[in-house]
């Protein structure tokens, strides 16, 4: 069930209601009954599986928690392998397999394995990582094993966060989901808010910049520099409104039930580093790799030293795109951020120095300027990677950036609307639209982010609702309402 | 949880106030039927017209059709071609209307044919200027891969009729343009044998109906002949609305792709330049050096020898005077009626003799010079 169709429109507000109405002993039975039949919404028989994971690895992690010593380990390696094991079947194995084939016909070896006609489960990435946290963490001895199965098995299949996270964490989520939940007007309203701000995002500005983007990706070898760098900028902006629309309704559902669920992003683009970026980025997936792979191997390797922090980083990037995709591409994206972070790292001594050189330094929101725009083209080149098809198409659209500038570039801004159409798919109106949209996303959410207190005169029933009526309006003039999914959910 | 609901209420009211009437307005008039109702009502006996106002289902519905009908004779390509009828053919059951939707060469006709497991034994396909016009052709590159796989999946008559393009605000729009009235939403035109959906059926019967053609309904008696004297004189040396400086090759390119794939399936592709309002093609022909003028005269010798090629035939209509058609029969400046069409089929049914063995030529001919109307031979059966 996507957040953004007709059949959510419906479930949510009847989950809401019976949630309140039910005696509290009774509202995580419905919410696991809820959430079942959100995922069943997609691939119906897919729920086997999930109660599959499920069911092994709470059984295990009770085991893990009883025993000791190799018997412990052995328990955890049995749950992570199940786990990883049930990914790698439906989400790795054709790519393996593929490769291993090409490679074993380079080396002119015998090699020869049925591909499987599996379709991947959505959100499969989010909730074996949201189990493996859970293993790793009773392992660790820093959660304890969940007694009661309803709560476990909630805890993964919280439906607002079941297909596209974020990805939680078992301290973070399961002692609320076993606390009594007390309506409370607050969290109602803003989760509602919370909502309407993803909805926003999500239709206002995700689903009309994906046909520009589609369109111009769709012709690349047509389409010249000035609309490839649009197209290029506009994916940017596209996933960062697809994904935190989606967290945002994810979390704004949450909190309608009482459930806090993680940030996932902050004020993205106002990173003056990759590295800051990816703690500003789908934060609770970066956290997870910091957490679970970057710093184990760190310590593990060469005990915090350079060449040690450089070896966990590329590790754990070039992890992170696999996680994304079975696709070289997202491999090669991965890398790219290792890469720009561990480039970052070796060159502060002497990049510092330039800018001592020329004086930036000494003018810290120009160096700071400087830092945000470098980050952001960097991140955008990056992203090239995980739009594209395959490295052909992606090193296309990398030399179009670059060689096409012809004597017309840039017409599209002084041709008709219609003309306007034919290149982008959508009208310079459109265009507009979607740019002052984006201008308020970002104001708003810096203000957020600011906490910047609003006047008390601004507080008034009536004008907050004049506000939400007109921000509501403007979604629906100006919105796509497609049955188009979120990008997140094919991970 | 009251004050919650109290206030959750109040606050929706004046939203549920705007949006129920036009809610109220497109359910009765048919605009949220499912696309797969509507697919099987068309193959029914009932003759149905689907004129629905505020979306565009048309490319997945025609390509269900042609893939449930296994039409002999399809008709691919833009809406001047939206009113050729079964009604033209001895069995009616041979033929299916697929325009508008797939409206050009360079969005993929190989790619429509490609989606057929049966594929039809001839295709009609309009040539329209416009599709091999370099201006505005090379913006419209085809986008692979296959279209009709990645763009049409899926489909929610509520969200694309209601919200998609904003259809409940042009509801009230076109309300008090005077579009259509109340009266036009509450009294239905469904009788036993013609059932209506949508708003532009309701409001003034037109649509298409089960072959897939199109109807203009009262839309065809609101003064065409001013619209088509009115458009002529917009042409002038430095517009030729959709002539341009030259012949796109990859419009070309895709054309032979349409041709060669069609030929090795064993279909007979009749290629058919469509009729231009002989007052539009006066003015054309008056500006001879015009930067569209050598585009303008030498594109149906182009398309014609690329056709030979392949052993297809190609029939240049834009010159519709030499079928003893005029301005009259045009239903606006740029579409033919059901009359100039069927002029139109007829020549081609006589020239090709694949074409001819499925229809009865002196019964046609007879038919239209008998037919009292301007723009109609059988109307909407």
């Amino acid at each position: 069930m996507l957040f953004n169709s007709l059949h959510f429109l419906v479930f949510f507000p009847i989950v809401f209601f019976l949630y309140w109405a039910l005696p509290a002993r009774l509202r995580n039975y419905l919410l696991l009954l809820a959430s079942s039949y959100f995922y069943m919404a997609f691939v119906p028989y897919y729920i086997v599986i999930l109660f599959a994971l499920i069911t092994v690895t709470y059984l295990l992690a009770r085991l893990t928690e009883k025993s000791s010593g190799r018997q412990r380990l052995f328990y955890t390696i049995l749950s992570v392998s199940v786990s990883i094991g049930m990914l790698f079947v439906f989400k790795y194995f054709n790519f393996f397999n593929a490769n291993l084939e090409a490679l074993s016909s380079f080396l002119h070896w015998n090699y020869s394995l049925q591909a499987l006609s599996l379709v991947l489960p959505l959100g499969l990435s989010f909730h074996t990582f949201q189990v493996l946290s859970y293993t790793i963490e009773v392992h660790k001895g820093r959660y304890p094993a969940e007694k009661k199965y309803l709560p476990y098995a909630l805890y993964v299949m919280f439906f607002p966060q079941l297909v596209a996270g974020p990805i939680e964490r078992p301290a973070h989520l399961l002692p609320q989901l076993k606390a009594v939940q007390v309506f409370d007007y607050a969290d109602a309203i803003s989760g509602l808010q919370l909502m309407l701000w993803g909805f926003f995002k999500k239709i206002v500005i995700a689903t009309p910049l994906a046909i520009l983007v589609d369109f111009v990706y769709g012709r690349v070898a047509q389409a010249d520099s000035s609309a490839i760098l649009l197209a290029v900028i506009a994916f940017y902006f596209l996933l960062y409104a697809d994904f935190s629309g989606y967290t945002d309704i994810a979390r704004g559902a949450a909190r309608m039930f009482g459930i806090d669920l993680v940030q996932n992003f902050r004020l993205p683009y106002f990173s003056r580093s990759t590295a800051e970026l990816w703690r500003r980025w789908h934060i609770s997936l970066s956290s997870w790799f910091r957490d679970y792979v970057y710093l184990p191997l760190v310590w593990n390797t060469d005990r915090g030293q350079r060449l040690g922090i450089i070896v966990a980083t590329m590790s754990t990037f070039t992890l992170m795109g696999v996680w994304h995709g079975a696709s070289w591409n997202y491999i090669i994206m991965g890398v790219i951020f290792g890469f720009y972070i561990c480039f970052s790292m070796v060159s502060k001594p002497w990049r510092d120095k330039i800018s001592h050189f020329i004086g930036l330094n000494a003018m810290p929101r120009v160096m700071g300027a400087v830092q945000i725009a470098t980050t952001f083209c960097l991140t955008v080149v990056a992203w090239v990677f995980f739009r594209t098809a395959d490295l052909h198409q992606a090193f296309l659209v990398l030399s179009g950036l670059f060689t096409k500038w012809g004597s017309d570039a840039f017409s599209y801004i002084t041709c008709s609307s219609y003309c306007s159409f034919y290149i982008f798919g959508i009208s310079k109106k459109e265009l507009a639209i979607i740019a002052v949209s984006i201008a308020g996303m970002i104001a708003y959410e810096y203000l957020q982010d600011a906490k910047i207190p609003l006047p008390a005169w601004l507080n008034r029933r009536s004008l907050r609702w004049s506000f939400y009526y007109i921000f509501i309006l403007w979604i629906l003039f100006s919105g796509y309402f497609t049955s188009k999914t979120f990008i997140y959910f094919q991970f | 949880m009251k004050t919650f609901l109290k206030n959750l209420g109040l606050f929706l009211l004046p939203l549920l106030a705007l949006m129920a009437p036009p809610f109220i307005v497109l359910l009765v008039s048919g605009e949220f039927i499912p696309l797969h109702t509507i697919e099987e009502l068309s193959r029914g006996k009932q003759t149905i017209l689907v004129g629905t106002a505020y979306n565009d289902f048309r490319l997945r519905y025609q390509l269900d059709e042609t893939i449930a009908r296994h039409p002999e004779v399809l008709a691919l390509g833009s809406s001047r071609m939206g009113t050729f009828r079964a009604a033209f053919f001895n069995n009616t059951s041979v033929f299916y209307n697929a325009t508008g939707g797939n409206g050009n060469v360079l969005s993929g006709y190989h790619y429509f044919v490609e989606e057929l497991s049966t594929p039809p034994r001839i295709i009609i396909a309009s040539m329209d200027p416009f599709m091999f016009q370099p201006e505005n052709a090379k913006n419209r590159t085809v986008t692979r891969p296959n279209p009709f796989t990645v763009r049409i999946k899926s489909y929610d008559p509520f969200l694309e009729s209601f919200f998609r393009d904003r259809g409940w605000w042009k509801t009230y729009a076109d309300y008090f343009a005077g579009k259509f009235t109340l009266d036009d939403v509450s009294v239905s035109r469904t009788t036993d044998d013609l059932m209506v959906i949508g708003l532009r059926a309701a409001a003034y019967g037109g649509g298409f109906t089960n072959d897939g053609s199109d109807y203009y309904g009262t839309f065809s008696q609101r003064g065409a002949l001013s619209e088509v004297k009115k458009f002529a004189a917009t042409i002038t040396e430095t517009n030729g609305d959709e002539f341009g400086s030259g012949v796109y090759p990859e419009a070309i390119a895709e054309l032979r792709t349409f041709l060669s794939e069609s030929k090795a399936k064993g279909i007979t592709v009749i290629g058919m330049i469509p009729a231009i309002a002989p007052m539009e093609y006066e003015r054309l022909r008056s500006f001879p050096h015009a930067y569209y003028a050598e585009a303008f005269r030498n594109l149906g010798n182009i398309l014609t020898v690329i056709y030979r090629e392949y052993g297809f035939d190609l029939y240049d209509f834009r010159d519709i005077t030499e079928f003893g058609s005029s301005d009259a029969e045009m239903i606006d400046p740029k579409h033919a009626s059901e009359k100039m069409s069927m002029r139109m089929f007829i020549h081609m049914a006589k020239q090709n003799k694949k074409l001819g063995a499925y229809a009865n030529i002196p019964y046609l001919m007879e038919k239209l010079i008998s037919a009292t109307s301007t723009f109609e031979v059988f109307g909407l059966r």
